[in-house]
């Protein structure tokens, strides 16, 4: 009987330990909470953008003895040609507000030629960007743009979508002894 | 007179289909304290978007005497650097700008030019003052009702003197006295050039919706108040105006003017309106689905036909449904007869007048013919 009962006991004991290593074998899995961390800094970008199809005021003929008037809204007074309707679209598509300036690399004389010629701009947010371009604007209402930078959105040309867009027109006034092709190039200069 | 003929044209670089044309650069901005002979280099970026001859790089600001370009051309955009060697000694106190720009290469030929695009990033010297000086910055953030608003406070000391600063915000309701919220700090020493970020949360939970101004107060030996506007937002689309008056006998278009008074993005606004007489309903129609950004002020458009109704005063029933909650407003509404029809009524009394003003004038001619003829009698 006692062998027996020392088998049993030590049968009890076998199965127990067995038990217990089964409960506790390391499986691999793990069992706690760990954490990693992933970093990147987008760093912030500062960009601008001309939108625009071109903005060709055509050909046409000054009335003899009148000053022709064009701009980019349609009037076309004392001009043979027809009347023209765009802007120059800009367009802030980076990740920062900016201030605008604005400048011309002709001045009127240079660029039109003929007797007392004009050359005036005007900056407006564009459809659906209200609240695009704040502060101090030169160019509220038509007001001459020549080689010297002048300030078109002097507090912020804002980024965001819905606020980064601004239409710029034209006008200007020719007398009818100017003559040839005539071209200009804008100068949009954003600054943070 | 001789005729001229004037051929103008004025167009911007179109060099893809999109016929765009931009410049980039980043980063946009270094922070620099000066220290005398101070020699440094900054990496940028440059980018253009269709220029064909890349972008042409510069300098201007009044230390650009002491900033040298790794290059003044990058053909199709890319990396640079800029090098300052400062003097040493600036006399002006105070933070002196250089500008790092980037500028459309032109490249035009013939009569192939047109709107440039240039971008100009910063590199700011912060040049002490003598003894103390602090500037600082406060921003505050926007929250819905039961949140608590960010704040974010930098405080530079910008002397070339130690200082101590007691820092304090204080919120009020826009247009009272009344000190609503106050956050104090504990006292920071700050040496010189040094710069402290006190970022939080303001206890903000209890404020019911509406705007405030917050006032951060730091006094470092002098007093330096800055102050920031927050609007505490409420879960509610609210109609602010809307079309009241229509022409009979046509579809016409029912505008409503919503307001999203909600700091967080409001999708799927739209309106039922229900027009009424005297009780009966005579239409009703639903207007489209707009989606409305914080705080933001939307039309919505629905169409109202009034083709089989009298010209007259009816009730309109407005109900803004969005996100599973409503806002409504009983008003007045008012179909007019036709312009046109409305013309012709006008002219037709101003005849009826002029008629009997006319018989008026002929009785009266009559009257006095005859008056005249009795007295050529008598005699």
């Amino acid at each position: 009987m006692k062998s027996t009962e020392a088998i049993t006991y030590a049968s009890i004991a076998v199965i127990a330990i067995s038990l217990f290593f089964i409960g506790t074998e390391l499986t691999g899995l793990a069992t706690g909470n760990d954490t990693a961390i992933v970093n990147v800094t987008i760093l912030t970008a500062a960009e601008i953008n001309f939108t625009t199809d071109i903005l060709d005021f055509g050909s046409g003929a000054v009335t003899p003895g009148q000053t022709a008037i064009l701009d980019s809204e349609g009037t076309n007074t004392s001009w043979s040609g027809n009347a023209t309707y765009g802007n120059l679209t800009l367009e802030n598509i980076g990740s920062v507000n900016l201030t605008l300036q604005l400048k011309t690399d002709l001045s009127p004389a240079d660029f039109l030629g003929g007797a007392a010629p004009t050359f005036q701009a005007k900056v407006v947010n564009n459809t659906g960007n209200v609240g695009a371009c704040t502060g101090t604007n030169v160019f509220t209402n038509y007001a001459n743009i020549n080689t010297t930078m002048q300030s078109a959105c002097g507090t912020f040309f804002g980024y965001e979508a819905a606020i980064d867009e601004i239409a710029i027109d034209f006008s200007m006034n020719i007398s009818d002894d100017a003559e040839g092709v005539k071209v200009m190039t804008i100068t949009a200069i954003g600054t943070y | 007179m001789k005729r001229s003929l004037v051929f103008l044209i004025l167009i911007t670089l179109s060099l893809q289909l999109v016929q765009s044309s931009g410049v980039g650069i980043t980063p946009v901005y270094y922070k620099e304290f000066f220290e005398p002979g101070l020699t440094k280099t900054y990496s940028f970026h440059a980018f253009a978007t269709n220029s064909e001859d890349g972008v042409d790089l510069y300098i201007k600001g009044d230390l650009a005497e002491y900033v040298t370009l790794s290059t003044d051309h990058l053909p199709d955009g890319g990396n640079f650097k800029v090098e300052i060697s400062l003097p040493d000694e600036i006399a002006i106190p105070g933070t002196h700008k250089i500008y790092v720009g980037a500028i459309e290469a032109s490249g035009a030929e013939g009569a192939m030019v047109g709107g440039i695009a240039a971008i100009q990033g910063r590199i700011d010297i912060l040049v002490p003052y003598p003894g103390k000086y602090a500037q600082s910055i406060f921003k505050m953030s926007n929250i819905n009702q039961g949140e608590e608003a960010p704040y974010e406070l930098e405080i530079q000391s910008l002397g070339t003197e130690s200082i101590i600063v007691n820092p304090k915000i204080e919120v009020h309701k826009i247009g009272s006295t009344e000190v609503i919220i106050t956050e104090k700090f504990p006292e920071i020493n700050m040496e010189s050039k040094e710069t402290q970020n006190i970022n939080g949360m303001l206890k903000t939970k209890e404020l019911p919706p509406g705007e405030y101004i917050a006032y951060a107060t730091i006094e470092w030996g002098e007093t330096t108040i800055l102050n920031q506007t927050f609007r505490v937002g409420e879960f509610l689309v609210d109609i602010v105006d809307y079309d009241y008056e229509f022409e009979q006998g046509k579809i016409n278009p029912f505008r409503i003017e919503v307001e999203n008074k909600w700091n967080t993005r409001i999708e799927e606004v739209f309106a039922t309106v229900s027009i009424t007489d005297a009780g009966t309903l005579i239409t009703d129609f639903k207007t489209v689905s707009v989606d409305t950004k914080p705080w933001e002020i939307k039309n919505i458009t629905g169409y109202f036909d009034t083709t089989n109704l009298e010209a007259k005063r009816y009730t309109a029933k407005i109900i803004l449904s969005y996100d599973g909650a409503t806002t409504s407003k009983l008003v007045a509404i008012y179909v007019h007869e036709p312009s046109s029809k409305t013309y012709m009524n006008y002219i037709i009394i101003a005849s009826i007048v002029a008629i009997l003003i006319f018989t008026i004038f002929i009785y009266l001619i009559w009257k006095v013919n005859k008056l005249s003829n009795q007295n050529g009698k008598k005699k």
